[in-house]
This record gives C-alpha cells, structure tokens and sequence, in this order.
C-alpha cells in the first residue's frame, strides 16, 4: 500500500509530515550540537553554522525515511 | 502617590484614552495609537517629547517612502522589494550611527510596514498611511498632554546634577593624578575615568532631554554641546597628563615643571568655577595666567629620552590649562553669566567617509533577512502572519542590527512570555467583556501592572515585549472578532521568524561573541598599522582625497574600537572560554584606549615636523622602529597574545638604546643654526611619542598574556 501523502493528526490539528520530521531533525540537532560543544569536538569543523544546517537535513532525510514516512 | 507607581499610572491613562477616541472615531487599528504610548512613555517629559518627536518624524518620512516606493514600482514585484530593502537599509546604517537613531529605525519599519499592508492593495495605500499618521499623532499629542499636566517631570534637575558631577569628578581626577610624590593607585585612576565617561554618556542623553523641557538648556543649547564636546576631550587629557606622571615617577625622573603646585591651584579654582556656575552662582574669580616654565638646567642633566618624557608631560599640561580655560568660557556662556552672543558659529559639516565596517554589516544583516521574509512570504504558501511576518522581520531585524551582542534567545524568550500573556488575555478575559468601560478598566489594569511590576531598567526588553504583544493580538477593535487562528499565528511566526535572526546571526559573517572580539582586535591592529604605515611620508606633502579619507577611516577605527569592544566583553560567555577572567578581558580595554591615544599622537606629532634634516638624520633608526611596530600590529591582530611582554620590553629596550646613541651623535655633531629650539622640542616630542606607542603595547601585551586566547579561536555551534 502507498502510504503517501497523508497528514499527522495533533489534538485534531492536521500537520504535513515534513514539519513534524523536521521539527523533530531541528531538536535532534540541537542536542547533537551541545554534545558537540561539550566534549570540545566542534572545534574540528571549519564552520559549524552550515554543519548545523546539513545535520538537520540530515536528521530529517533519516526521521523522514524510517520514522515517519515524508 | 507612590512615585514608582506614577509613571504606569501615567502610560496606563493615556493608553485608555487613546483607545478611547480612536474606537470614538470608528478608525481602524486603533492599537497603533496605543504602540505609540507605549513605546514613548519614559521616565522624564523631555526624554519622551524627544523620542515622541522621533516618532512622528519618522513615521512621516516613511510614509512619504513607503508611498513613492507603491508609486514608483506599481507592476514590479521584484524592483519594488528590491527598492523596499535598499531603504530599509539605508535606514539601518543611519540608525547605528550616533544620531537620531529612533528617528531613522521608526523610519524604516514604518515604510516597511506600509508597504506590506498597502503594496498588495494600492488603492487603499493613501488611507492606509494616513490612519498610521493621525493614530501615532493621537497616542503622541495623548500621552505629552498626560505627561505634561500629571506629575510632569523636569530633566532640569538630572541635567544640572549631573553637569555638576562631571566638574567635581575631572577636578578629584586631576587633584588625584598629577600630585608629585604621591604613591597614586592606578586602579583609583582608572576607576575616576570610568565613572567620568558613564557620566559623559549619561550627561549626552541628559542634553536630549533637557533640550526638549528645559528652556534655558533649549536657549544655549550650542553651548551645551560645545560643554559636552570640551569636557569629553578634557577627561581623555587629564587622563594622559597621569598617566605621562606616572610614567616619570616609575622611571624615577623629575618632572621639571618649576611651578607645578601654582598651576594644580589655578586649575582646582578653575573646576571650582565651573562648578558654582552650573549651581548657578557667579563664578568667583577669573582663569589666570600661568608660566609654565621648564627646569632647564635639569633638563639637560637628563638621556634623551627622560628629556623627551618631560617635554610630553609639559606639553600636556600646556593642554590642560588651554582646554580648562576654554571649558570655563563655555560654562560661563551656556549658565548666562557671559557677555557672548547667545549663539556660537556652527560647526563645519563632516567630511565624507568611508563607510564604517560594523554598520555596514548591521545593513547586510537586516537586508538579508528582510529578503528571507520576502521570499518565505512569496514561496511559501500560507506561511504564518504572511506581510506581517514581512513587517516583524524588519522590525526584529533592525532591533538586532543595533544590539548585534545580544543572543536571540535573550530576545525570544521575553517575547514568546508576551505572545503567551497576550494570547491568554485574548482567549480568556476580553471575550467576556463589554462595552468600553469593561475594556477600558481592562487595559488600565493591565497596562498599570505591566508597567509597574517591570519597571526596573533591566526588565525593560521584558516590559516593551508584553505590552507590544497584548496590544497586537488583543487587535482591539468596533467590531471585534475572537479567532484561535489570531494565537495560532503568532505562536508560530515568531518561531519562524527567528529561525531566519539565526541564519543571519552566523552568514555571512558569524556574530558570536568572541568571534566579534577577535574580530574587532584584528581590525584595531590592522588600522594602528594602517596609521603608521602613512608616517614615513614627507610632511611637506600634500595628502590626496584617498589618502586622507584613509587615515580619517583608520583613526576613527582605532578610536571607537575599544569602546565597542567593552560593550562586546560585557556579552561574552565566559563558561566557553576556560582560562578567561571578566576582569582580565575588562583591563585589555583601557590598554587597547591608551595605545590608540599614543598612535594618534605619534602620527600626529610626526606629521607636525618641519625640520626634514632631523628626520632624515634619523630614519633608518626610525624606520627600523616603525617596522618592528607594525610587525607586532600585525601578529598581534591574528594571535593577541603569541608574544609575550618580556619579548617585547626586550625589543623596545634594544631599540631605544640604539635610538638613544643615535641622537647623541645628530645632537653633538648639530650647532645652534642647524637645530632651533622649536626642533628640538619636536624632535623630543617625536621621541617621547614613539617611547609611548612602545610602552603601551608593552602594556597591552601584559595584559593579553593573562587570557588563554586558545579557546577563543576554536570554532563552536
């Protein structure tokens, strides 16, 4: 069966899947980011900012594929 | 009444009234009479009739933008977004300069805001404008009416009091700092000139006010700014004069200067004239003359170079009694007790310059994110608030252009508080009121407590946002509607708009902290290098239109660097930097103010030579210590602290000797033809000046070396 499109139900408020996905890339993200920080280990990125951006891609790419179907 | 509780009481009324005639009149968005109050109201009348005037005055102005931009580019979205975004950035620069930054920021906002509620329905953009001209107006004439008929409050006093505190505090910094023989604490030095300059600032906002509910400031107002000119230039002196005797004490050598204790006494009487004059009374005598007159046999028994110290320290002092006179005709002038004319000459209009770098980039950030909301606005379909989300960014855009020290979570986390509060009052309370004296006695509660519970300076940012917020989606109306969409939009926008404040807080250029700093540390050593690379040239050159726009830019960098960095160092995160104290980062910047003083005057003093014999006499030497500067400029601009003091103080000592030795030979082998008196005093000044410049960066390194820089240079999310 297709599963596609279909929308994610929220107390009765329908959201697009990519939202949620990327919502929840954009939280994964952020804690991957801190962990980074504290153990010192961003320093070997040339420019953090646009790692933060691919992560999120990333994140959502994987959120998007195995969890909640984009 | 309590006084705390007059000022709320005082935005509250005007806010109910406001509501009150704009629902009276049937005009639409009754609450941009109520932004109006609100973002007005503080705490003297002559601080909100300036800002009032502001307001009004930049509303105007974008509105007649607003209306040739929809004119202009009827059929064009691309040009007419393109033209919205080139003003708003002219606006952005003029608004991070040093004058009437309100005035150009409401501008702004304003031509943006009219051009997203009128630019997708043109024939309505004249009303449109108008009813955002007559609203403003109304909260305006409102809350000056308020103002000036309950508790009105004077800046007078403030003003006075605090011209009065900056008198007593340059006469306990000179009483303090240029006693001989006295074991003078830096640190008390130092502290004298930070309160002196806190005062300068506050006196500065003190004259805007003043100007507007003061008459007798209004009248003399050119003499006041010519007192506030004076006494800024004063404190920098003073603080050189001390810093010069200290320099002679450390390096045990007399300061020659026969009538030292006559010329402190003349200048105590001089500040104590000032004083009576700014409370009012007469002064009770007039400046004297004085003969400042140098040890000249003890002159002679001096090295060369102590001969140089004493001829800089005299020099300031020279300065002091100069500029002290000057001040005490200005005072005399601005307080009425002088026979000038009520009005000095203008000043001539500045020069053109380069554009300054960290404005520029306060344009580029505001710019690019208005574009981010255009685009969003364009290509996403029913992205929330849609031409409002257009407005905020350059609203929020342009708060954080001018405080780019600031973290977005700083901001976001008062206002998400005001969306919640604001959206809780929509939801809960208004829908069961009405009539107006339900919902005025609801606004005057509200706003009363808004404005009292936060009244604290600190609490500001928190106070603006709840009360914008309950405004806005409050959306008060003749025919109000309860939607949960009003909420669910603001819930969301703000999010998204804050995502887009995040992508330009990092691209192109990254904001962090500490990334700043060095920045602005490089800079500061490249324009001090800048500067000194210009010195070798002949002084009987003429400089071009280039050359001179170049050495305005590099001394105006050097200049106000180290004042931007102290507000950059109060917003570092000290908890990602190990090895870094507060206190070490706050004593880089007296340093960093001290070298950029010797610069200058080292620059300076080297221009003013004349006698080109001299100079060629000594210009391998000279040159070889202008290269080692500009070395240490350069390395120091990319590493802060990659030499150490002891280094440096080995270098300066090698080259002062080879210096010294030098000049003894020009000296000794010279007859009284070939150097005149004048020469020589320049040529000691040239000395003393490089001996500065060197000393400070000995200082500076010293400095530096207590910070581990290592953690600054590392990259970070």
């Amino acid at each position: 069966m297709n599963p596609f499109p279909h929308e994610i139900a929220l107390s009765e408020i329908l959201m697009p899947p990519l939202l949620v996905a990327g919502t929840l890339a954009v939280i994964a993200t952020l804690i991957t980011a801190r962990l980074l920080n504290k153990y010192r280990l961003s320093r070997h990125f040339s420019h953090p900012p646009l790692v933060f951006v691919a992560l999120t891609v990333i994140y959502t790419v994987i959120i998007g594929t195995f969890f909640i179907r984009i | 009444m309590p006084e705390k509780a007059r000022e709320p009481f005082k935005t509250a009324l005007a806010i109910v009234i406001s509501y009150g005639i704009a629902l009276a009149m049937d005009w639409g968005n009754p609450y941009w009479a109520a932004f109006a109050v609100a973002f007005v109201s503080l705490s003297t009348a002559g601080q909100s009739f300036n800002k009032a005037a502001m307001r009004m005055f930049g509303t105007l102005v974008g509105i007649v933008a607003a209306l040739s931009l929809i004119a202009l580019f009827p059929q064009q979205r691309w040009l007419f977004i393109l033209a919205v975004s080139v003003y708003v950035g002219v606006c952005t620069y003029l608004m991070t300069g040093p004058k009437k930054q309100y005035f150009w920021n409401v501008s702004g906002f304003v031509c943006v805001l009219l051009c997203m509620s009128a630019g997708p329905d043109p024939v309505n953009a004249f009303d449109t404008a108008v009813l955002r001209a007559q609203e403003t107006g109304l909260g305006i004439l409102v809350y000056s009416l308020v103002t000036s008929l309950l508790w009105p409050v004077s800046s007078r006093k403030d003003f006075f009091a605090v011209a009065g505190q900056l008198a007593s505090g340059q006469r306990q910094f000179c009483q303090t700092g240029l006693k001989p023989g006295q074991d003078s604490d830096p640190g008390q030095a130092q502290a004298l000139k930070g309160q002196l300059l806190q005062a300068q600032t506050k006196f500065q906002k003190l004259l805007d006010a003043a100007e507007s509910d003061t008459q007798e400031v209004w009248e003399m107002r050119r003499y006041w700014r010519l007192y506030q000119e004076q006494t800024s230039k004063l404190t920098s002196v003073i603080g050189s004069s001390v810093q010069s005797l200290a320099e002679l004490e450390a390096s045990k050598t007399p300061h020659l200067a026969t009538r030292l204790d006559s010329f402190l006494a003349e200048l105590d009487n001089r500040f104590a004239g000032i004083g009576s004059m700014i409370s009012g009374q007469a002064p009770g005598r007039q400046p004297e003359e004085i003969d400042m007159a140098l040890d000249a046999a003890g002159l002679r028994a001096l090295s060369q170079f102590q001969r140089a110290a004493v001829v800089v320290f005299h020099d300031r002092l020279k300065q002091l009694d100069q500029l002290t006179r000057t001040l005490f005709e200005t005072t005399r002038n601005a307080n009425g007790f002088g026979e000038a004319e009520a009005v000095p000459a203008r000043t001539a209009l500045p020069t053109l310059q380069w554009p300054d770098p960290d404005r520029m980039l306060a344009v580029i950030r505001v710019m690019l994110t208005l574009w981010l909301a255009f685009l969003a606005w364009i290509y996403v379909d029913s992205i929330p608030g849609g031409t409002s989300m257009v407005t905020m960014a350059c609203v929020y855009g342009m708060i954080m252009a001018s405080i780019p020290m600031v973290t977005l979570r700083t901001v976001f986390k008062p206002l998400m508080a005001g969306v919640v509060f604001g959206s809780l009052m929509y939801m809960l309370v208004l829908p069961h009121l009405s009539g107006f004296l339900s919902l005025g006695t609801l606004l005057f509660v509200t706003t009363f407590s808004l404005c009292y519970f936060l009244s604290d300076p600190k609490q500001a940012l928190a106070k603006t946002f709840a009360l914008a917020m309950f405004v806005s989606i409050a959306s008060i109306d003749n025919q109000q509607v309860y939607s949960f969409m009003v909420v669910a939009t603001n819930v969301l926008m703000f999010p998204v708009l804050f995502s887009m404040l995040a992508v330009t807080a990092y691209f192109p250029v990254n904001l962090r902290q500490e990334k700043s700093f060095l920045r602005l540390l490089n800079r500061y050593f490249r324009s001090s290098g800048g500067l000194l690379s210009d010195m070798h040239r002949d002084a009987r050159h003429a400089e071009t239109r280039f050359e001179r726009m170049r050495k305005v830019f590099h001394v105006r960098e050097v200049s106000s660097i180290p004042t931007k960095l102290a507000g950059w160092a109060k917003f570092l995160d000290i908890k990602v930097l190990p090895g870094t104290d507060v206190k070490h980062v706050q004593a880089l910047l007296p340093r960093l103010q001290d070298l950029a003083g010797r610069t200058k005057e080292l620059v300076e003093v080297r221009r003013s030579m004349s006698n080109q014999r001299l100079l060629n006499a000594l210009s391998d030497e000279a040159m070889d210590w202008r290269r080692n500067l500009q070395q240490a400029f350069e390395r120091l601009g990319s590493a802060p602290a990659e030499i150490g003091q002891e280094d440096y103080r080995t270098r300066l000592d090698e080259l002062t000797r080879r210096l010294e030795a030098r000049i003894r030979e020009i000296l000794d082998r010279s007859t009284g033809e070939q150097i005149s008196r004048e020469d020589g005093k320049d040529f000691y000044r040239l000395l003393g000046a490089y001996r500065g410049v060197s000393e400070s960066l000995v200082g500076y390194t010293a400095a530096a070396s207590a910070i581990d820089w290592g953690p600054w240079h590392e990259e970070r999310f």
